[in-house]
Parts: structure tokens; C-alpha cells; sequence
């Protein structure tokens, strides 16, 4: 089995990470913001364990298991809040929020 | 294992209050002074808190036994006197939350439960020793505070602004990830004693790979402590919030923000500055300083709201706050391997969160029945039908301009002192940009005194929110301001011990133990 080199994950990483982050830039509905928030959280994810399996390290898969456990917790408030929005104001995009700009 | 956990004690007294609080509630009577129990007992265990920060403090004189958990934790002078600053903020908050949440409709017992949760998140950020326990406790206090801003479900603001502060807030976490993947990758270990041994001799070729790593992890930290550029969430997450969670924002999470990146700056990052990385990191951080205050104090001054105000004020002490993060000992410069922070952060922090809970308590006395009324114009007769409110809320203001003899005057002299001692007065300009600036912030806080004292009254008679506990957190705020402000000797030096601190665990790591030898990259690669 060949392996494949640590510059394919890590690129691959980033690529996700930059995906995500433009999604969250330019989409205005939560929802989507969300899930592109979980495509960054799994990118970091891509380079720790990337880098722990290049490197035979163990800490890096441990931190993953956390970040994925944080993400879940993370998606469970966030999409607690996107239902106490939508329930006041029936929406659930970010640019009918404007009550508070002025 | 006892001894971590005697070690951990605060953190644990914060964890159990929350965990009992949660299991117990369901069970009281569906009251809402059932529901304000909680407040007394919250109170009563984050002053728990604080005596056993206090007995570590006074016991913890031997330095090789400051860590707990295999070095994930730490009970080192910084990491005490940061949990005990934390757990006070909570303890005030607490006391002025009760009657607010009954008169807005919405006293539930988890409000309480969540308070504990995010110190408890609070206090671990400030006593970790690795990136593990910082991120965690960066995210148990984080997703407590979205859903603490977002509490009052059926205010449109309230939710909008934990929208708001929550994609913010999880965007800036996925930066501090990706920038903890990349310190790790490049170190091999999570402990800030592995990485600041990695940063210090860099391999070749990582060079472009730490910069990104250490340019994205400041991001999120300059995020969370709402410095410019990335202040946009504060107004609105402030000024929806619960008021008595504005506060707990502005002194807690405040406090948190500043106790972990001290330790990630001067633990973790040390010797970057020195190494041939050359990441001018003190430079940036003083940059980054003065932009943020003369953001903040100028769009302060325009502002209507006292709770929008206070936000836009809370962007500029953390310029203050930024601007005094260079400030270490011995040779003042920092990134050098041995620099410690001095006492000006610590001691700056005291003042400007005791200052601002004052100021937050005493604006949930006005409003009630679901309204909040927290203009300027709704201020006017305070200091008539309410003097002790108006008292403090003018006290408040007083600290927060910097004027002797409160508590916020003698935080920022020692700071505008300790940045002048950097490399012979390299920061001459800055702190001059400084002190201009906390003219012009004189301003707008003493215009609240105007409001509150001076103002002819209208012909409306305002009700204000009369509660025991809300003035026990009054009294003790203003007592604090008053009396450290006129013997700050002690308070100085305690925060001086805790800058010194913040490399004791990784002192007592280099002398105590070895690290685990690492398996070689080659031999892991032939597999």
C-alpha cells in the first residue's frame, strides 16, 4: 500500500477550510453558515489526524475525537438558536436580523 | 490524584454548583422565587471559589507541584488569581441576575446553571497547560454565553444578538483550531512546553507554517477579547443581552480572554520573537492596541444607549489591555525566552471588571415588566429616586474614565507605567495615543454622571427595581472600587505574582520531568 503524502492531506485541508469559510462569508442563510462552520471544524480535523498518522503521534487523534464532540455540541446550540429565531420572526436568514444595527 | 484534584478545587466547586444546580432545579417549587434561590446560592459558591483560590494561593509555595492532570492544568499564581477574578465576576453577576430575570418574564434555573458552566469554562481557559483544556475551556464558556445572550427567548433582540455572537464566535474557534492544528503539527505535542521548544528552534521549511499557525491563533484571541478589526459582534451581542449578562460578558469572558492569551503569549509563544521565525509580536500586539482604543472611544462617543456605549468602552479597554500585554519583565521584551508579563494586565483587569459589573448592576435597576430601559434620556432622576444606584453607576463611570481615587485610575497608571519601562520608552507613542485617547473617553463617561444627576426630571415618575441581592452586589462592587482604589498596594503586588506565574508549570516541567521521548517521524513512516 502506498501511502499518501502528509502535502496531499494538508492541502486537501485547506482547500476545505477556505471552502467553508467563504461559505459562511458569502451565504445569508443559517442553516448553510452552519454546516459550513462543520466543514472547517472537519478540515482542522483532516490536518490533526493527518499529521498525527505522518508522525505516529497519538494527540492528534485525541484532540480530533474532542473537536468532533465539541462540534456536535456546537451544532446542537446553534441549531437551538436557529429555531428560537425562526419562531419569532419566521425566517432564517441572517440579513432579516436587523434590529440591533443602526 | 488527590492532589490534582485538591489542586483543580476552584474549578471544581464551579463544576459541581453547575451540575447540582441543573439536577436539583426541576424539583423546587415552579416559583419564581424558587428560581432566585439559585442567585444566593450561586453567589455563595463562586465565594467557595474564591477561598480555595485564596487557601492555594497562600499554601501553593512549593512551584513543582502547581500541575495537575499530566500537564493539562495548572494551579500556578496566574492560573489562581485569574480563577479568582472569574469566579468574582460570577459572584456579582449572580447576585444582580434574580430580579432582573423576573421583571423581563423569564426566571428559569438553568440561567444559573449555564452562569456556573461558563465560569467553569472561564476558569479552566485560565489554568490550562495545553491546547487541549484551553480550546475545551474556551468552548464550555463560548456555548454557554451564546445561550445566555440569546436567554430572554421571546425578545427579538436577545435572540438576534446570539444569532449573531454565535457564527461569529464558532468561525473564531475554528481559526484557533486550525491554528492549534498547525502549532501542533510543527511541535508534536499540545503542552505550551512542547510547542514553545518547537517555535524556539524551527526546523527548516516550517518557518511559513508557524507564521500561519501563530498569525490565526492570535486572530481568534484578538476575536474573543473584541478587538479591532473583529469587534463587529460586540455592540449587538451586548446591548441584546440580558443587561446582568453584558456584564458577566465584559468582566468574565474579558478576563478569561486575557488570562489565556497571556499564557499563550508568553508560555507557549515565548521566543518567537527571539528565534528565527522574527515575528514581531509585540509590535502587532501594540498596532492592534492603539487602533482598537481609538476605534472604540470614537464610536463611543456617538452613542445613545449606555449599554451600547458600554460596549463600544469595553472595545477600548481591551486596546488598553492589548497595548499592556508587551509589558514584561525582566528585559521588557517580549517573545524573549524568559519574559514574564508584569502586573499591569492582572491589576488593569481587576479594576476595569469590578467597574463595569457596578456599572451593569445598576443599570438592571431600571426597567421593569419586560422593558429595558437603558438610553441615556431614562437615566435622568436616578440620582434622586434611587441614590444608591446612581451612586455607583457615577462611580462606576468615574473608574472607568481613570480618575483618582477609584480603582480604575491606579490600573492605568501602572500600565501607561509598565509600557513606558518597555526598551526605554519604545512605546513612548503609543502611550501618549493612550492617554489622549482616555481624555477623550472622559467624555462620554462623565456625560452619564450628567444624565443621572443633573437632568431636570420629566414629569414621568420611573419605578426602579429594588432587590436585597441586587444591592449586596451594588455594595460590594462599589466597596471594591473604593477601598482597593485607596490601598492598591496589596492588590499590585498579588497581580504582579500572578504575571510572574505564568510560566511556573513550564519551569517546574523543565526541572521535574523529562518529556516523553517522541517516536521518530522516519521510523513511523517505514510502516
Amino acid at each position: 500500500m502506498t501511502a499518501i503524502p502528509l502535502g496531499h492531506i494538508l492541502t486537501l485541508a485547506a482547500l476545505l477550510f477556505s471552502l467553508g469559510l467563504v461559505g459562511v462569508l458569502t451565504r445569508r442563510n443559517v442553516l448553510i453558515m452552519l454546516m459550513s462552520v462543520e466543514v472547517m471544524l472537519n478540515a482542522v480535523n483532516l490536518t490533526l489526524v493527518g499529521f498525527s498518522r505522518y508522525n505516529a503521534w497519538t494527540e492528534g487523534h485525541v484532540l480530533a475525537f474532542f473537536i468532533i464532540a465539541v462540534a456536535a455540541a456546537e451544532a446542537a446550540v446553534g441549531l437551538a438558536l436557529v429555531l428560537s429565531v425562526f419562531r419569532l420572526k419566521q425566517t432564517t436568514y441572517i440579513d432579516d436580523l436587523r434590529l440591533l444595527k443602526r | 490524584m488527590l492532589h490534582d484534584l485538591a489542586l483543580t478545587s476552584p474549578l471544581l466547586i464551579l463544576l459541581f454548583a453547575a451540575l447540582f444546580t441543573l439536577v436539583v432545579d426541576p424539583f423546587l417549587p415552579s416559583t419564581t422565587e424558587a428560581r432566585s434561590f439559585w442567585g444566593r446560592f450561586g453567589a455563595g459558591t463562586s465565594a467557595m471559589a474564591i477561598l480555595a483560590c485564596a487557601m492555594l494561593w497562600k499554601h501553593g509555595g512549593n512551584e513543582m507541584h502547581t500541575v495537575a492532570f499530566g500537564y493539562h492544568l495548572s494551579a500556578s499564581p496566574m492560573s489562581l488569581f485569574f480563577t479568582a477574578l472569574v469566579a468574582m465576576s460570577a459572584m456579582l453577576t449572580h447576585l444582580s441576575s434574580p430580579k432582573y430575570l423576573v421583571e423581563q418574564g423569564s426566571s428559569y434555573g438553568e440561567y444559573y446553571a449555564l452562569l456556573h458552566f461558563a465560569t467553569f469554562g472561564m476558569a479552566v481557559m485560565v489554568s490550562s497547560e495545553s491546547l487541549l483544556s484551553l480550546f475545551i475551556g474556551l468552548e464550555i464558556m463560548s456555548m454557554s454565553i451564546y445561550v445566555l445572550v440569546a436567554f430572554k427567548r421571546t425578545s427579538a433582540a436577545s435572540v438576534e444578538a446570539g444569532m449573531k455572537y454565535f457564527i461569529m464566535g464558532s468561525v473564531a474557534s475554528a481559526f484557533l483550531l486550525y491554528g492549534m492544528a498547525f502549532l501542533f503539527g510543527m511541535s508534536g505535542g499540545t503542552s505550551f512546553i512542547e510547542i514553545q521548544r518547537a517555535l524556539a528552534m524551527p526546523k527548516p521549511g516550517q518557518g511559513g507554517w508557524l507564521h500561519l499557525a501563530v498569525l490565526m491563533t492570535m486572530a481568534a484571541f484578538l476575536f474573543k477579547v473584541a478587538a479591532v478589526p473583529f469587534h463587529m459582534w460586540t455592540p449587538d451581542a451586548y446591548e441584546g443581552a440580558p443587561t446582568p449578562i453584558t456584564g458577566f460578558m465584559s468582566s468574565g469572558v474579558k478576563v478569561a480572554a486575557f488570562g489565556a492569551f497571556l499564557k499563550i503569549l508568553y508560555a507557549a509563544l515565548a521566543g518567537v520573537g527571539m528565534s528565527e521565525l522574527h515575528l514581531p509580536m509585540a509590535t502587532m500586539l501594540a498596532t492592534f492596541g492603539v487602533v482598537t482604543m481609538t476605534v472604540g472611544n470614537l464610536l463611543a462617543l456617538t452613542q445613545k444607549s449606555v449599554k451600547r456605549m458600554l460596549a463600544y468602552s469595553a472595545i477600548a479597554h481591551a486596546g488598553y489591555l492589548l497595548l499592556g500585554c508587551v509589558a514584561s519583565v525582566p528585559d521588557g521584551t517580549l517573545g524573549a525566552p524568559y519574559a514574564v508579563p508584569t502586573g499591569a494586565v492582572p491589576f488593569y483587569l481587576v479594576g476595569y471588571a469590578v467597574a463595569s459589573l457596578a456599572a451593569f448592576a445598576a443599570l438592571s435597576t431600571v426597567g421593569s415588566g419586560g422593558e429595558e430601559l437603558t438610553g441615556e434620556a431614562q437615566l435622568v432622576g436616578m440620582g434622586r429616586r434611587y441614590p444608591f444606584a446612581g451612586a455607583v453607576l457615577g462611580l462606576a463611570m468615574i473608574s472607568l474614565a481613570g480618575v483618582p481615587p477609584t480603582l480604575g485610575f491606579f490600573g492605568k497608571l501602572q500600565l501607561l507605567r509598565d509600557v513606558l519601562a518597555v526598551e526605554n520608552g519604545k512605546y513612548l507613542p503609543h502611550v501618549i495615543i493612550l492617554v489622549l485617547n482616555s481624555l477623550v473617553s472622559a467624555y462620554y463617561y462623565l456625560r452619564v454622571t450628567v444624565f443621572v444627576y443633573m437632568r431636570p426630571e420629566g414629569r414621568t415618575e420611573r419605578e426602579y427595581v429594588r432587590e436585597p441581592s441586587l444591592t449586596w452586589a451594588m455594595g460590594i462592587a462599589m466597596a471594591a472600587l473604593l477601598i482597593i482604589g485607596m490601598l492598591p498596594y496589596r492588590a499590585m503586588t498579588m497581580a504582579q505574582t500572578a504575571g510572574a506565574g505564568v510560566r511556573t508549570a513550564v519551569a517546574s516541567r523543565h526541572v521535574a520531568h523529562e518529556l516523553p521521548a517522541k517516536a521518530e517521524p522516519a521510523a513511523a513512516a517505514q510502516k
